[in-house]
């Protein structure tokens, strides 16, 4: 059951991913250039009904405490590098895969990989509170 | 013919899968967390052999019950429905199975390169997708979908440094190209 509870969110979001577009890494660029303003406009606007949506849902959708630590900021700049290099945020190398693009293996292993290291890094050079499970 | 959701339909999409996620879950979106369970696998199995057995000892019901983790295998039931997903998208979106390819498309191979080039790209930023996202504790689920909409000063930072880096770089490609 649980499996179940757990397919059909996955299945939403790479349906909804490959429908609108985060698959194609010219689409993808497209959105970074500003050449093409609709997968920004999805994102905006998909957080913003995410405001009502938070506040409907109260009690039952909580969003956890994530401090603002130095591995966000880096995190994130790294983050943003490697989108552009492989044209996935995590969930779309699922998506490239789906959509016949076997290259993308080379994505998720990488993934795996750079996952996999990073508590090794975080406790030998990283000091900060991450307050969650690595 | 390519043809994709108008931006109202993805918007509309993508909030309405952050609520599936949480009615059927009771947790948020994210799906850097889902890599991070299964690349713990050990940890996360420990931690809920414990969980369950606190959970048997207190009785797992009413108020203050113990809450037990999902099992691994529910992650990466996830991550390859996603998958799946696409693979609908594709089928309906196109009317045909998709393709077996071994590229990312002509943008791609115009904007960083083929071959071994395209490998090492892909490798190397698959290890900055899954150590950044790990580091910055989110990605564009977890930190720009849900944690924007919810206005948590990480995710908002998060989210402003990721696509910020995304755009800078994408136009220094544009650029040496």
């Amino acid at each position: 059951m649980t499996f179940l509870r757990a397919a059909l969110p996955g299945l939403l979001l790479g349906f909804s991913l490959g429908w609108i577009g985060f698959g194609d890494y010219g689409e993808l660029h497209r959105m970074f250039t500003f050449e093409d303003l609709r997968l920004m406009a999805v994102f905006g606007g998909g957080v913003a009904l995410g405001i009502p949506l938070l506040w409907l849902g109260g009690e039952r959708f909580q969003l956890r405490y994530k401090p603002l630590t130095p591995g966000v900021l880096w995190g994130s700049v790294l983050f943003g590098v490697g989108w552009v290099l492989t044209g996935a945020c995590p969930g779309v190398v699922l998506v490239q895969l789906g959509e016949g693009r076997m290259i993308a293996l080379i994505s998720l292993a990488g993934v795996l990989v750079g996952s996999a290291l990073y508590p090794h890094v975080h406790q030998r050079y990283f000091g900060w509170e991450t307050s969650t499970c690595g | 013919m390519i043809i994709w959701w108008p931006w109202w339909v993805g918007a509309f999409a993508l909030a309405a899968v952050s609520g599936a996620h949480f009615v059927l879950l009771n947790r948020p979106l994210g799906v850097s967390g889902a890599f991070t369970r299964i690349v713990d696998w050990k940890h996360e199995a420990e931690a809920r052999r414990i969980e369950l057995e606190l959970a048997a000892s207190t009785g797992n019901a009413g108020p203050g019950h113990f809450e037990v983790r999902d099992p691994v295998g529910a992650h990466a039931v996830f991550l390859l429905s996603v998958g799946l997903g696409a693979f609908a998208a594709w089928v309906t979106r196109y009317g045909t199975l998709p393709q077996i390819s071994w590229d990312l498309g002509p943008e791609y191979a115009a904007l960083i390169g083929t071959g071994p080039v395209q490998w090492a790209s892909l490798l190397l930023g698959g290890i900055m997708v899954g150590f950044g996202t790990r580091m910055a504790g989110g990605c564009t689920s977890g930190h720009g979908l849900v944690g924007c909409a919810g206005g948590r000063p990480a995710s908002l930072t998060s989210t402003a440094l990721f696509f910020g880096t995304g755009i800078a770089f994408s136009f220094l490609l544009a650029g040496l190209s």
